[in-house]
């Protein structure tokens, strides 16, 4: 494996808010409480932080300077909102540190995205609203689930692609928040009949086909400074890229080609590894048959053949490719994907309990959001050259 | 080919979204215009001189920036849909459930629209990717014409 030319940024601390209903707190009370997390998490005060990456919008860096304190000379640099930018965050992050305008880099999501700033009132911050509004609005094609079950469809198909390999993406997600104390879905389980029960919402998706929405916040802090070498996980490469129209899913050539496409083989390129050297990955799970498609796209198998990779149990604990060991968007809760890095930080730390993926030492984790805009970045275990 | 004010005739049903558009999307206009006269119009760019969906500010292919509007016929076929049963905002509510489709026009561009389904008063219909479509041209309650879908 050949070592990337630039010097490597760590994850060094990461944090959590619990995995909320309803906070009964303002957002930057849970952006602040993830915030020195993260930092205590890694060691580091306020004062240390020279940049700040608030994911998404939904917190802003005149917030965390009033709230926490921190520098008023801070960089600050806004990804785009949408569910990509949970990994496009770190990308930026990298970048900033890579330049040399930041030694230490707070990234932070932060959203009551149940009691208050639902999907519904979301949607409107994405792009080509002028297609939502004159083309697709007036037909009531307006939310998340109806668009992505387009692709679904379309991959059912012309791939064979079963309700069955959607349930088992659920279903492996509810499995696996079992030994997660944190997730919203910690204590209720699902069985097949209850996935096959539950209502439709837009076909094909049910219930509990589609991720659950969630009130707190995620902060990671990343560095190029070494901290704790038993630690510190290595960010060995980050990449995000769009699809051919990012504004507009409906006229575009190749509807499985994503931004993912692209960015998991630059990813892979810049860190000399392919997809079987990935120990688990934490894929970006809004609806059950997005995984499908990320896996293929990721290439972690052909496309076309998500299907059958789930079902021989690919993504299960003990399975070749354990998938969202956290539970995920769909039975962890929905901090936009930031919370999938952090489940990456726990896996490659050993630090996972009862859900370790044994030797963990690479991890990947896909952002997906809007109409196909995607990430990967890969991460190590301290000590794991690449 | 000509500009996009060559749409003849009034403006026959000008609903609030032909309203709107004047001010948030102007190129959409000459469609919305078309709708309200039941036809199906499209933008041809006038350099190279393919059709594009949906309207932007420059050809896609070309980069050229002048259109000229070209009526299309309006049957294509499926190439994907979902039935929606649970509203996705309360105005949808009297709506469900509803089926939406995206068709591929029969054009050499392979144009796709979406749109939501003619109601059949029945459950929803046996799709299949492929089945031939229809377009219809239905004036809603709020004065706007919309371009719904029917099985051919």
């Amino acid at each position: 494996m050949s070592r990337p030319a630039r010097p490597v940024a760590s994850v060094l601390g990461i944090g959590s808010t619990p995995f909320y209903r309803r906070s009964g707190r303002s957002v930057v009370a849970l952006a602040a409480q993830a915030a020195l997390l993260a930092l205590a998490d890694a060691g580091l005060r306020v004062a240390d932080v020279d940049a700040v990456v608030p994911v998404g919008g939904s917190v802003s860096c005149d917030d965390l300077v009033s709230v926490l304190g921190v520098p008023e000379t801070v960089f600050d640099a806004l990804p785009a909102p949408g569910g990509n930018s949970g990994v496009s965050a770190l990308a930026v992050a990298d970048a900033l540190l890579a330049a040399g305008r930041a030694e230490v880099a707070l990234v932070v999501f932060a959203r009551n995205g149940r009691s208050e700033n639902r999907i519904a009132s979301r949607v409107t911050d994405l792009p080509g609203q002028q297609f939502r509004a004159f083309l697709e609005r007036p037909h009531g094609w307006v939310s998340p689930a109806q668009w992505y079950s387009m692709i679904a469809r379309r991959h059912m198909a012309e791939f064979g692609t079963t309700k069955a390999a959607m349930a088992e993406v659920a279903l492996a997600a509810r499995a696996h928040a079992q030994h997660n104390p944190q997730a919203m879905m910690f204590g209720r389980e699902l069985t097949a009949g209850q996935y096959d029960a539950a209502p439709m919402i837009t076909e094909p998706y049910q219930l509990f086909d589609c991720c659950l929405e969630t009130d707190g916040a995620v902060a990671l802090v990343i560095s190029h400074r070494p901290r704790d070498v038993s630690r510190d996980v290595r960010l060995l490469a980050v990449r995000s890229a769009r699809p051919e129209s990012p504004d507009d899913l409906t006229n575009r050539r190749d509807w499985f080609e994503i931004g993912l496409t692209a960015a998991a083989k630059l990813a892979f390129e810049d860190a000399g590894l392919g997809p079987q050297d990935v120990d688990t990955a934490m894929i970006y799970d809004c609806f059950t048959f997005e995984v499908l498609h990320q896996l293929e796209e990721a290439g972690f198998c052909p496309r076309g053949e998500s299907g059958r990779f789930v079902l021989a149990g690919a993504i299960r604990l003990g399975g070749v490719l354990p998938v969202n060991t956290h539970g995920g968007l769909l039975s962890e809760g929905h901090l936009l994907g930031l919370s999938h890095v952090a489940e990456a930080v726990r896996q490659l730390r050993h630090e996972a309990g009862g859900r370790q993926v044994d030797g963990a030492r690479i991890a990947a984790v896909t952002g997906w959001g809007d109409w196909g805009d995607g990430s990967l970045a890969l991460l190590a275990r301290a000590g794991v050259a690449a | 080919v000509s500009g996009p004010l060559a749409v003849p005739g009034p403006l026959v049903s000008p609903g609030p979204l032909a309203a709107r558009a004047a001010v948030q999307f102007p190129e959409i206009t000459p469609y919305l215009r078309a709708c309200a006269q039941v036809r199906l119009s499209v933008p041809r760019c006038a350099r190279c001189g393919r059709l594009q969906w949906p309207p932007r500010p420059r050809c896609r292919p070309c980069g050229h920036d002048e259109f000229g509007w070209t009526e299309v016929p309006g049957r294509g076929t499926l190439y994907s849909w979902t039935v929606t049963h649970r509203a996705p905002g309360p105005e949808f509510a009297r709506l469900t459930p509803y089926t939406i489709v995206i068709v591929s026009l029969d054009v050499p561009e392979e144009l796709r629209m979406v749109g939501r389904m003619k109601p059949t008063g029945e459950t929803p219909l046996e799709l299949r990717i492929g089945d031939p479509m229809v377009a219809s041209f239905e004036t809603q309650p709020s004065g706007d014409v919309l371009v719904l879908w029917s099985p051919e």
